[in-house]
């Protein structure tokens, strides 16, 4: 059984404030308040209470703590893409280089190395024709 | 997600989880530590945080930090409590302190962590329900009547608080 100093609409005052009742439940608690005098004590307090946690005051953020924050993140994602596309170019250019590098000299040395082996051939068939004398 | 976007939730939310933090930890220090240490987290797992639900989930972990700074702190407290009790005493904010954030925090500090969160959020966030029962991984149900009861709670403290403030004799 309720006691006096209770209502059995209490504790829908709370989400009647904070506008989370339906259209048709907002509506019931607002008739019901305009005769009901706890409630209408209830409601009181709680504005009371919105009015004095309303004086609170924001505080800044301390300067330099976003900088501090940001600095000790690590690399995004994104940057850390860019990066790899970057480390990856210059690496793709070395290897390039690198490779090109090896060709060159490859074809200049196959140069050499063909009239080397031309005039071994040379010398070898020379030799199996008896061009030389042994 | 880049750095860019992590830049604009870091410049839009961290104001808020700041004054949550000096609510809960009442120390500019503490909050600061708390508050770095919650952007860090939320970088490292803000891939797989959808965007609405960036604030919920900056709110709930500063709050599981702060929670276990505080559980911490209370353990290290209790080891010189009685040294340091007369100091402790002498932080508390006297009556006749203006400072308004010190009287709330005052009575904020003598409701549960979970219960000072609900308020955080309903009053000074301006939360739905349903947003803070994300936060809170309950139901909406479930928050309205934690909240009731928080309030009640936040109501009796604050009238005790006046009462003790009005029979505290005056040094002149």
């Amino acid at each position: 059984m309720k006691q006096k100093n209770e209502c059995s609409f209490e504790k829908k005052l709370n989400a009647y404030i904070a506008g989370e009742l339906s259209e048709t439940d907002h509506n019931e608690v607002r008739m019901h308040i305009s005769s009901c005098h706890l409630c209408q004590n209830e409601i009181r307090e709680l504005q009371q209470l919105d009015g004095l946690l309303g004086k609170y005051v924001e505080e800044d953020v301390p300067a330099g703590l976003h900088q501090k924050i940001l600095n000790s993140v690590p690399i995004t994602n994104t940057n850390l893409f860019m990066r790899k596309v970057v480390s990856f170019s210059i690496a793709a250019s070395v290897l390039i280089s690198f490779m090109a590098g090896i060709v060159l000299s490859n074809g200049l040395y196959a140069d050499n190395t063909d009239s080397d082996i031309t005039i071994g051939e040379d010398s070898l068939f020379s030799y199996f024709e008896g061009d030389y004398d042994v | 997600m880049n750095n860019n976007k992590f830049e604009v939730v870091l410049h839009n939310e961290s104001k808020k989880i700041y004054n949550y933090l000096l609510k809960m930890l009442r120390n500019k220090e503490d909050a600061e530590d708390i508050l770095q240490e919650t952007f860090i987290a939320f970088h490292k797992k803000m891939n797989s945080v959808k965007e609405s639900s960036y604030r919920s989930y900056l709110f709930r972990t500063a709050y599981n930090k702060a929670l276990n700074f505080i559980k911490k702190r209370d353990t290290k407290n209790k080891l010189v409590t009685n040294y340091n009790e007369m100091e402790h005493f002498e932080d508390r904010p006297t009556e006749s302190s203006e400072n308004q954030n010190e009287l709330i925090n005052n009575a904020l500090a003598q409701l549960k962590p979970n219960e000072a969160l609900l308020i955080e959020l309903q009053y000074y966030q301006k939360m739905s329900y349903k947003q803070i029962a994300e936060v809170l991984e309950t139901t909406p149900s479930a928050v309205d009547s934690k909240l009731v009861r928080a309030k009640k709670k936040l109501m009796k403290i604050i009238t005790e608080q006046k009462k003790t403030q009005e029979n505290k004799p005056t040094i002149v």
